[in-house]
């Protein structure tokens, strides 16, 4: 590569940033101004052809276009240093600001028409990016993968919206409510399957550990952290803004916990990083579905405190996983950038290698775990609440549905807890595996633009785990559009639920855990001191010696025994084979040993489909065995079919 | 002249069921100008009786390229034409007929609402128009020579054209110009495929060619 090309290249690559960064400031600002109250509404019939443009920033719109720029700004910033390290053709770098203006459009979109064109400019854009390394045949499948289920997405999307439009009078997306239809439960069906595919949920997820590996990471970053909210989003704009039917909400609360269970035991037994986190993302919007599934299950039986409760758990969670995962994804880029492979079990030593990185993937591995001081804690903590407090007064069907919900919520997070540490403990803080690579030159201002945005990340997630009240102001707009006339749970320094028993305050947690680590840190000094030396000796290891590097945990080994538990599911295959290397002589020369686990839900998907269209096809081709005269009799009944139906 | 008006919509219907009775491919075509003449003369009598040119025009097309350039051009291809039997499903002429007239019966009841709202003779008499597409598609689906299949062909178009003047009174003079010549086109690129069966498989029976080939 001459140096003009590459100075030309400089260029095209901050030109680009500066773009992406300006039109996520730009939404940024559009949408705090949304969420203040201004509504605005902009029109320009020629610019669209057949319905023209439409554009409506409402406070729903507002919050996620505030969620996608916020998110797009630190991609933004980070785009420009890791594309400058991976060279990439130079479309994918113009697609980045495109993606982000089409992912911030789609809540944008007044009528169905606007809707249906920025979403599949969303599904097209992201589709090519997914692509960037197209000469890759694993990344041409993964894009592959991606296009014909967010293609099918689309599809009952627009089944759904297209039935509703038939239906209405305006075609605007607030026009008369879908839910007077007699067709209202097929299209909540056919919506809700079409935004699953988008969101990640099963049974249509099978691209995200697909794709995510495949994309350059500010891809996967925008991806996974601001595009599948957009799911979201279209679940709650079509279905969830007027209410629904009881069976609706339990829907939703078993897809979202199948979700969240699938992919919070995938994560634990991958051993890709940005396979896991595409799992983690699964898993983490599975549990956002369940929280609306519980708010549409509880505002049908007229339980509106706890409805609302469940509400505050889905925004909160939506806010927290957008930052824990963009924060991740970033993190994770620079890693895996130090430690050149993806493999955790690759990995080793990285806090001392990339420290910096190491403590933002620490910090969002501990939001994604849902532990306190995470990001990812203060909604599942109030989705917890909302599901255990349903009184003895409730109907049987919530009696039966939540204590169940409420047990695989807590399946969920033990396992997710187990994936996160495993993949900060294993591949972050354990000894170093591989031998040192020498660290990447970089220049001073790449670190400088890294540095500052993963503190910032980190920053914002320390902030949103210890003051959640931070966000009150934004859930109460939202809050305020699906729940008219409820009183929307207060959400301050200490979270009370005034009714209900119960009340947690972050920021207390943060200074006990505070407090009773520094009393423990000058314990623990003092007692040394008092001492008086300190000894450096070997361990007591029966002899053994120094324990090997290899000796260490390692991924694999650290999930076995979960692993083992849920084999059946996993469908784990275990297979042994030893090479001789003399088959005269009895003698090993070579242990292989492999084991592959199957995606279950997609392989099963994946038959399925395939049996039906081979059935079908091979209906067609006892209908088409070459007869000219045949195809005459077709057309003739075609025509007899016609006469007698038009009569 | 109101009485041989209305004499050429029994005529077409009964040239229709003659051909699609007929195995000989001769007779088919002879029949099939008779009934392209009474086609023509159909326009070019309703031109006397309401004095207008168009229709004569109308007319005169019609006669010149269904009455005599088409079946011409069919008749020179059939005199080529090595002598085979036609291995036909239907052989048996009574069949035939019976066939025809259920298709007439079916034609009649499918355009019935057309009938009852109409109330001239000829107007009454357009459901002849679809009992000849009905005629010209048992000709494609019985005959298995490629032939039979150009007069199937032919017949099905001509019915569309009696339609036209039958329920109409003469449809406008571009559109008849257009389909006309349209027609003539396909006859022509029919004929030289016919041509070419018989240099490729000797004979002109359609159910030898059961695959598309690429080259």
């Amino acid at each position: 590569m001459n140096s003009q090309t590459l100075s030309s290249y400089r260029w095209w690559l901050s030109g680009c940033s500066a773009l992406t960064l300006a039109v996520a400031l730009g939404g940024g600002v559009l949408s705090v101004a949304g969420l203040s109250g201004h509504i605005f509404v902009f029109t320009a019939a020629w610019l669209l052809p057949i319905a023209g443009l439409h554009l409506r920033l409402g406070p729903l719109s507002a919050f996620f276009d505030l969620l996608t720029s916020m998110i797009a700004i630190a991609v933004a910033a980070y785009m420009s240093t890791y594309f400058s390290r991976h060279r990439v053709p130079r479309l994918t770098l113009l697609l980045m600001p495109t993606f982000v203006i089409a992912m911030l459009l789609v809540p944008m979109a007044a009528t169905y028409f606007d809707f249906w064109f920025f979403w599949e400019s969303m599904a097209l854009t992201s589709a090519l990016l997914v692509l960037t390394h197209y000469r890759d045949s694993t990344s041409r499948t993964a894009g592959l993968f991606y296009i014909a289920y967010t293609q099918v997405g689309f599809a009952l999307i627009l089944a759904a919206t297209a039935s509703l439009t038939a239906h209405s009078t305006s075609s605007f997306l607030d026009g008369p409510s879908a839910h007077l239809l007699p067709l209202s439960n097929l299209v909540f069906i056919l919506s809700l399957f079409g935004f699953a595919s988008k969101a990640g949920l099963l049974p249509l997820n099978s691209w995200l550990p697909l794709a995510h590996p495949a994309a350059p990471t500010p891809v996967s970053a925008l991806m996974s952290a601001s595009m599948v909210n957009l799911g979201i989003y279209g679940i709650v704009r079509i279905d969830l803004i007027t209410p629904g039917q009881s069976w609706w909400g339990i829907l939703m609360i078993i897809i979202g916990l199948s979700t969240a269970t699938y992919g919070a035991l995938h994560a634990l037994v991958s051993s890709d990083i940005k396979r896991l986190l595409a799992f983690s993302t699964s898993e983490n919007l599975g549990i956002i579905v369940t929280a609306l599934g519980a708010y549409e299950l509880l505002r049908a039986t007229h339980f509106v405190v706890l409805a609302e409760l469940a509400l505050a758990a889905a925004i909160l969670h939506l806010i927290g996983h957008g930052l824990f995962k963009s924060l991740a994804f970033i993190t994770a880029g620079r890693l895996i950038d130090d430690a050149g492979t993806r493999d955790i079990d690759q990995m080793g030593d990285m806090i001392h290698r990339s420290p910096l990185a190491s403590a933002g993937f620490g910090v969002a591995s501990l939001g994604a775990t849902g532990l306190p001081l995470g990001a990812g804690f203060i909604g599942e903590w109030l989705l917890l609440q909302a599901l255990i407090h349903t009184p003895p007064t409730a109907p049987i069907l919530l009696r039966v549905v939540m204590p169940i919900a409420l047990a695989l919520l807590a399946l969920t997070v033990g396992l997710k807890v187990a994936a996160m540490t495993k993949s900060f403990g294993i591949g972050v803080l354990s000894r170093q595996r591989s031998p040192h690579r020498p660290t990447i030159e970089r220049k001073l201002v790449a670190v400088s633009i890294d540095t500052t945005v993963i503190s910032l990340l980190v920053l914002a997630n320390l902030l949103f785990g210890a003051l959640p009240n931070l966000a009150d102001p934004l859930y109460r707009r939202v809050a305020k559009l699906l729940v008219p006339h409820g009183i929307p749970t207060h959400i301050g320094l200490s979270v009370i639920l005034t009714p209900l028993k119960g009340n947690i305050s972050p920021i207390v947690i943060l200074i006990e855990v505070a407090c009773f680590t520094i009393a423990t840190a000058i314990l623990v000094e003092g007692r040394i001191r008092s001492n008086g030396r300190v000894i450096n000796a070997d361990l007591w290891n029966c002899g053994g010696g120094e324990p090997r590097v290899r000796m260490q945990y390692n991924s694999t080994s650290f999930a076995q025994p979960l692993e083992t538990i849920f084999a059946s599911t996993l469908r784990l295959q275990e297979r042994t084979a030893a090479d001789h290397s003399d088959p005269s002589r009895l003698i090993v020369a070579t242990v292989s040993y492999e084991r592959s686990r199957a995606d279950i839900v997609a392989s099963t998907l994946h038959r399925l489909v395939a049996q039906s269209v081979a059935q079908a096809s091979q209906l067609m081709r006892r209908a088409h065995p070459g007869n000219m005269r045949l195809y005459v009799l077709y057309g003739a009944i075609g025509l007899l079919i016609i006469l007698l139906v038009a009569r | 002249m109101n009485v041989l008006i209305q004499l050429c919509p029994a005529l077409l219907l009964l040239t229709g069921i003659l051909i699609a009775a007929f195995r000989d491919l001769r007779v088919q075509t002879s029949i099939l100008r008779l009934q392209g003449i009474v086609l023509g003369l159909l326009p070019g009598l309703l031109a006397i009786e309401a004095h207008s040119v168009a229709l004569a025009i109308a007319g005169v097309l019609e006669l010149g390229i269904r009455g005599i350039l088409l079946p011409g051009l069919l008749m020179r291809t059939v005199k080529r034409l090595p002598a085979e039997a036609d291995p036909a499903q239907v052989r048996n002429t009574a069949s035939s007929f019976l066939l025809s007239g259920l298709l007439s019966v079916i034609a009649y009841l499918a355009f019935l609402p057309l009938t009852r709202a109409t109330h001239t003779t000829l107007a009454q008499s357009s459901f002849i128009g679809l009992a000849l597409i009905f005629f010209g598609i048992q000709v494609l689906l019985v005959r298995r020579r490629a032939v039979g299949q150009i007069i199937g062909f032919l017949m099905i178009d001509n019915g569309i054209d009696a339609f036209g003047f039958l329920a109409t009174l003469g449809v406008p003079f571009v559109l008849e110009l257009g389909g006309s010549l349209d027609l003539v086109f396909v006859i022509l690129i029919l004929a030289i495929l016919t041509n070419r069966m018989v240099i490729k498989f000797e004979g002109t029976d359609i159910d030898d060619l059961s695959a598309l080939g690429e080259r």
